[in-house]
């Protein structure tokens, strides 16, 4: 899987068979937007750092 | 289980790549199916706070502990009520599942899979040179 800092960096991203279908800033109006779909259960998410994290 | 590591394109274009693997947490018949970061240095399992309102927790009552993230920043963490099973998902695979309690976090870059309730259940290989992690 492949992800654009720039474009999706602070935001959650809904993703399906490693690709990024859609972006919010907020988890639940992502998971929201989601609901409708019949492969609501197959779709993961991620919230994207906004840069370089160390830990 | 072999996962390959993601590759992100960074700030300044350049190409990064960081051991995340697809996991699924369940708890009070909610699900949550995430990518979760492999951080060797985190103590704790820790998901961003918004997720604690999946699986409807109520964090106000529990206990709050202050972390060290690198920087020496500060931030809080709330453990959850109950024990949350941690599903690692895998393509044609038996599934690996756990069940520990896990933290959250108002502050939080990305979910973290840290020594408690993960690492210490599993052997872990990250193999950066061919961009693969090893779950067994």
């Amino acid at each position: 899987m492949k992800i654009e800092v720039k474009k999706y960096g602070g935001q959650w991203i809904a993703c399906k068979n490693e690709r990024v279908i859609d972006s919010n800033k907020g988890l639940k109006k992502l998971m929201n937007k989601m609901e409708s779909r019949k492969d609501k259960n197959q779709i993961s998410y991620m919230l994207v750092p906004r840069g370089l994290i160390a830990g | 289980m072999k996962f390959n590591y993601t590759e992100f394109l960074g700030v300044a274009e350049e190409r990064i790549f960081r051991p995340i693997i697809p996991t699924s947490f369940s708890a009070n018949g909610k699900t949550f199916n995430s990518y979760s970061l492999i951080d060797s240095g985190a103590d704790y399992t820790i998901l961003p706070i918004e997720a604690a309102g999946i699986f409807k927790f109520n964090l106000s009552d529990q206990p709050q502990y202050r972390l060290s993230g690198a920087g020496n920043n500060t931030f809080k963490i709330y453990k959850s009520p109950i024990e949350v099973e941690l599903n690692i998902n895998t393509r044609g695979f038996r599934n690996i599942k756990h069940k520990s309690f896990i933290y959250f976090a108002e502050s939080e870059p990305t979910t973290i899979l840290g020594f408690k309730g993960f690492l210490e259940n599993f052997k872990i290989e990250l193999d950066g040179r061919n961009r693969e992690i090893k779950i067994t």
